[in-house]
């Protein structure tokens, strides 16, 4: 919650007495108390607005009497609301009968008609008869991008769409043009549409001018079946409706009702428009054996007899320690549960991990010093009302286009300041009075949180005597600041003193604070050092400053949390207890790869991973994946993973799943399945029992709600969540530990002479992990993969839009399609990570951190 | 492409130099624009767009919501007929009616040498000598047919 108090106004609806904080609409209030007023351009995450003119209310107030507009009108103390009365009825009526005038009532082939606010609107105001004559407007409709169909006859000129676009997406592809009869909505003139495709203009506007064209099959949301389910793809945790007819998943869309996910009903590209992935007959189709090279079909039980019987073998000839499994960021808690049970219990194997473990282990690590020094990470649906939010190293429109979306209303009715700091120069348009960008050099983040860290405590912006006393070895880490003078800081990160001054004061002052912090962060080769860093930042204003601090620590999948929570890690059983000496055996999990490669694992279970494409380093997950003798992979798309298998099993989609994930902020959300199984497909849950039966110990547990209870008898922590209540779980039992985290000091390497330049790869607007690729959708919008560098660095390369680059590191090479972007620092190539026709993974030589490469023109 | 004339990329930051933000300079550099070109081409608005931080939707919007701004090519001289309710009272329909047929154009076209175009237009505060019409920046008031004739004739 914001630290800026509103005094609480008392007034009256329909004789009815209400509250509401001071500068609260009527309207708002109203439907809090569960009152109908009629309106069609109201919403809640948008600036009042006064298009429709349907929604004027009486309001006595002070001996007078006023017709006002209730959806930009604010209470006022002692006022009294009359939300129905002879005169605004008329009044209202006459709007909605004239919009009516140019309608065509198509609504039985309306993709709106069931949910739409005219028709409900329409029948409240018992407007049957209309007095007007009719005055169509014929407009052919409007197909000239990829997803969204404009059929602007339809068009109420509500401006939702266009004001959705501006304030929650902050991208202005929407606008209005002309004026009175003629007034209509459009692109720039009338180019294609070109945007961020959220679709957020789909979900608000209320008569169907705006369509998914996504889905084949279209029609009254009437009938089809909606299911409320978590989206798959990134760690925001986003609730998205499915819709189904006849057992098919159908399209995609947010519910905007309040208290149904975390996120007020905002999608993203992938989100609303990646359903592709669900039917899709490139999925496999079967359990397919690898005979010398080619897959052969078996069947279910022979398959996973084979498992079990390999299993065996391996454990009587090389030990139960010679077996491994690579959990998943995408599969469900209950999922990522059972198959480290299957691991720990029936193989008697501690060698289970998941690639973000793998990667980063320090992630976890840096989640439980949050704990221990007390700082929290308030829930996502709060994120809007921060006074500060400090975006480091996040493209958020790209990794979490949501956040972004609850950030710029947060400036638009908080009045949050906004500071972006990211090596790349990228877009976040939002509202806010205060926006700080500090555009830095790559991999210097360590630097810029240090030096930070440091200005809080030279000036004195927070009460260094209050921290002192709380965090005991304060003096050790003044000590280690000592380096991060401003002439270093700015010679490593190119900013001014005066820059990071003008943040640090930001950040010092008595505010509710948001720290997030983007997975580019864990790229940089000093992944562990900046998390600290940023602890230290946050324990400094939690400690010696007024207000709060909250961390979005960085997750990238859907489950990156709950894998980790589930125990799937060489470190932590479920629930974070130490593995100890529960297992005598070498810890061969924490280099899983290596270990396949040098032959020391024998039996390699991937569980819903494509470590090829995914891994920071392909060759060796080549090697290990070629050397291991044998490997199980499950998936739902032939993976590159996948073809090096021995066996493999066709899984589940999200939405024929059910369980829970949690995500960044650890909210526990449910996974509840719209269609059955497709084809011969498992859930992984069901594969994970099937083992366990063929081992001949099966688990107590039948169902995914039987494993979540036993999930909720394990972890203290999940036992009193609620997933249909998206709340997050808390941490219990910690012991609180304050100490400020100290890195010792080291300077960043200059990159080598021959690779002068610097590789940064992330997930794509449009792509997140393997799976996209197979959402037409999604291609459509974001069909190929270009490199995007500085104009400085094509020109010395003599290299223009379009032409093909050739990236080299000392490992390897790749050819890729190039374009030039300012946004692009000099001396970077940026590559988003998500073709597999270029395996930006492959150029890394086996060194941590940022890889260094060189560019020229490929003939 | 569109480019505004040196002398008035000399103006743009007097211009931005009158208000707060950059957004509100947005009807000048149109009318700016207009008077260069005689119209407000789409090339245009992307430029005022990035000059002024807007978006090129955006400046679309309010540069279609104004009939004074012109989307499209224009003649020479652009005749705004007013047809508001004093100066129709007085004769306004038949007089834009003459107009359209000496031009031999219809009302929003532009005659086929470049010289004339034709717009209706609302009230344009000169009711007390209706019927009227502006040229460019000049009024012409008091119409009649006759008078019509003598200004069309006197212009080249």
């Amino acid at each position: 919650m914001s630290v800026t108090v509103r005094e609480t106004i008392n007034f009256t609806i329909d004789g009815k007495p209400a509250t509401a904080p001071e500068g609260t609409i009527i309207l708002e209030v109203a439907q809090k108390y569960g009152f109908e007023v009629t309106n069609l351009c109201y919403n809640k995450k948008l600036k009042p607005f006064a298009a429709c003119r349907t929604c004027m209310v009486e309001v006595r107030h002070n001996g007078k009497k006023e017709l006002v507009y209730s959806c930009t009108h604010p209470v006022a103390e002692g006022m009294e609301v009359i939300i129905h009365t002879e005169e605004t009825d008329r009044y209202n009526s006459a709007n909605i009968e004239m919009l009516l005038v140019e309608h065509p009532l198509d609504c039985p082939i309306c993709d709106k008609s069931g949910v739409c606010p005219l028709q409900d609107n329409t029948e409240l105001l018992e407007l049957q008869k209309p007095r007007f004559e009719i005055q169509r407007r014929n407009e052919p409709s409007i197909k000239t991008n990829p997803l969204i169909e404009f059929y602007l006859n339809r068009c109420i000129v509500c401006g939702l769409c266009v004001r959705a676009c501006d304030e929650i997406q902050g991208v202005q592809a929407l606008d209005f043009h002309q004026r009175g009869m003629k007034a209509s909505i459009g692109t720039a003139n009338d180019e294609p549409l070109d945007c961020e495709f959220c679709g957020q203009c789909i979900t608000v506007c209320p008569t169907g001018a705006l369509m998914d064209m996504s889905s084949d099959a279209r029609g009254l949301a009437a009938l089809f079946k909606n299911t409320n389910t978590t989206c798959s793809y990134c760690s925001w945790g986003c609730t998205v409706q499915l819709e189904t007819k006849k057992n098919k998943l159908v399209r995609i869309t947010a519910d905007e009702t309040p208290g149904v996910g975390i996120n007020e009903g905002n999608l993203c590209a992938k989100g609303r428009f990646g359903h592709g992935i669900v039917h899709n007959d490139e999925r496999i189709q079967s359990p397919l054996i690898n005979q010398g090279g080619t897959f052969q079909e078996i069947g279910w039980d022979e398959a996973i007899e084979m498992i079990a019987e390999r299993a065996k073998t391996t454990i009587n000839r090389n030990g139960a320690e010679s077996l491994a499994g690579l959990a998943s960021e995408k599969l469900t808690n209950e999922e990522n549960y059972l198959f480290q049970k299957l691991f720990r219990n029936n193989y008697g194997s501690n060698q289970i991990n998941n690639l973000q473990n793998l990667q980063a282990p320090y992630v976890n690590d840096f989640m439980l010093n949050c704990f221990e020094n007390g700082i929290e990470s308030k829930p996502v649906t709060e994120l809007d009302q921060a006074d500060v939010v400090l975006i480091f190293n996040s493209d958020l429109p790209s990794e979490y286009p949501v956040g972004g979306n609850s950030i710029r209303k947060g400036a638009i009715f908080t009045g949050t300041r906004v500071i972006f700091a990211n090596p790349r120069n990228m877009r976040f348009d939002h509202e806010s009075r205060i926006d700080i960008r500090l555009i830095y050099n790559q991999d210097a983040d360590f630097m810029l949180a240090n030096r930070l860290c440091r200005i809080l405590i030279d000036e004195n912006l927070v009460d260094t005597a209050k921290v002192q006393e709380q965090i005991p070895n304060f003096n050790d880490l003044v000590a280690s600041l000592a380096p991060y003078t401003a002439d270093a800081t700015k010679k490593a990160t190119g900013l001014t003193n005066e820059q990071l001054k003008r943040t640090a004061t930001q950040l010092a002052e008595k505010a509710d604070r948001a720290l997030i912090i983007g997975n580019d962060v864990l790229n940089t080769g000093k992944g562990k050092e900046t998390l600290n860093a940023l602890l230290n930042l946050a324990i400094l204003l939690n400690a010696g400053g007024e207000g709060s601090v909250s961390i979005y620590p960085p997750r990238e999948h859907c489950n990156s949390q709950g894998v980790n929570d589930m125990g799937a890690t060489p470190q932590y059983l479920p629930g974070y207890r130490p593995v100890n000496d529960a297992f005598e055996h070498e810890n061969l999990a924490d280099e899983l790869f290596e270990n396949c490669a040098n032959g020391k694992i024998k039996f390699l279970h991937i569980a819903g991973e494509d470590p090829m494409t995914s891994y920071k380093s392909r060759s060796i997950v080549e090697q290990a994946l070629d050397t291991v003798p044998f490997l199980v992979v499950q998936d739902i798309y032939m993976s590159e993973t996948a073809r090096k298998a021995n066996l493999i099993l066709p899984t589940a989609t999200f939405a024929e799943k059910e369980g829970t994930v949690t995500n960044m902020t650890r909210h526990v959300q449910k996974v509840v399945p719209a269609i059955p199984v497709q084809g011969k497909a498992k859930s992984d849950l069901e594969i994970f029992h099937n083992l366990a039966d063929a081992l001949g110990s099966p688990f107590k547990s039948k169902s995914s709600s039987d494993v979540l209870e036993e999930i909720r008898q394990t972890i203290p922590a999940y036992k009193d969540v609620d997933p249909a209540r998206h709340e997050q779980w808390k941490p219990s039992g910690v012991t609180a530990k304050p100490a400020f985290q100290i890195c010792a000091f080291e300077e960043l390497k200059a990159s080598k002479r021959d690779f002068s330049m610097k590789l940064l790869t992330n997930n794509h607007m449009f792509h997140i992990g393997s799976y996209t690729h197979f959402s037409k959708a999604l291609t459509d919008i974001g069909p190929d993969c270009f490199a995007e560098i500085n104009p400085k660095d094509a020109k010395k390369s003599e290299l223009v839009n379009g032409d093909t680059l050739l990236v080299e590191s000392s490992q390897a090479n790749l050819k890729v399609q190039m374009k030039i972007n300012p946004a692009v620092p000099a001396g970077m190539v940026y590559i988003p990570k998500n073709w597999p026709e270029v395996p930006v993974n492959a150029l890394r030589n086996g060194e941590d951190g940022t890889v260094h490469v060189k560019i020229s023109k490929s003939e | 492409m569109f480019e505004f004339s040196p002398a008035n990329q000399k103006r743009i930051p007097e211009i931005l130099a009158k208000y707060p933000d950059t957004q509100s300079a947005l009807l000048p550099l149109l009318t700016m624009a207009q008077r260069q070109e005689g119209y407000v081409a789409p090339q245009a608005m992307v430029e005022i767009g990035k000059i002024l931080k807007l978006s090129p939707g955006y400046v679309q919007s309010v540069a279609s919501f104004y009939t004074m701004y012109h989307m499209h090519p224009t003649g020479k001289y652009i005749i705004l007929f007013c047809i508001n309710i004093s100066c129709q009272l007085n004769g306004a329909d038949e007089l834009l009616a003459y107009t359209a047929s000496k031009l031999n154009i219809k009302v929003g076209e532009t005659t086929a040498d470049k010289k004339f175009t034709l717009h209706r237009e609302e009230c344009l505060a000169a009711c007390s000598n209706a019927p009227m019409m502006r040229i460019n920046d000049t009024y012409h008031e008091d119409l009649s047919k006759e008078k019509i004739d003598k200004i069309l004739d006197s212009l080249d």
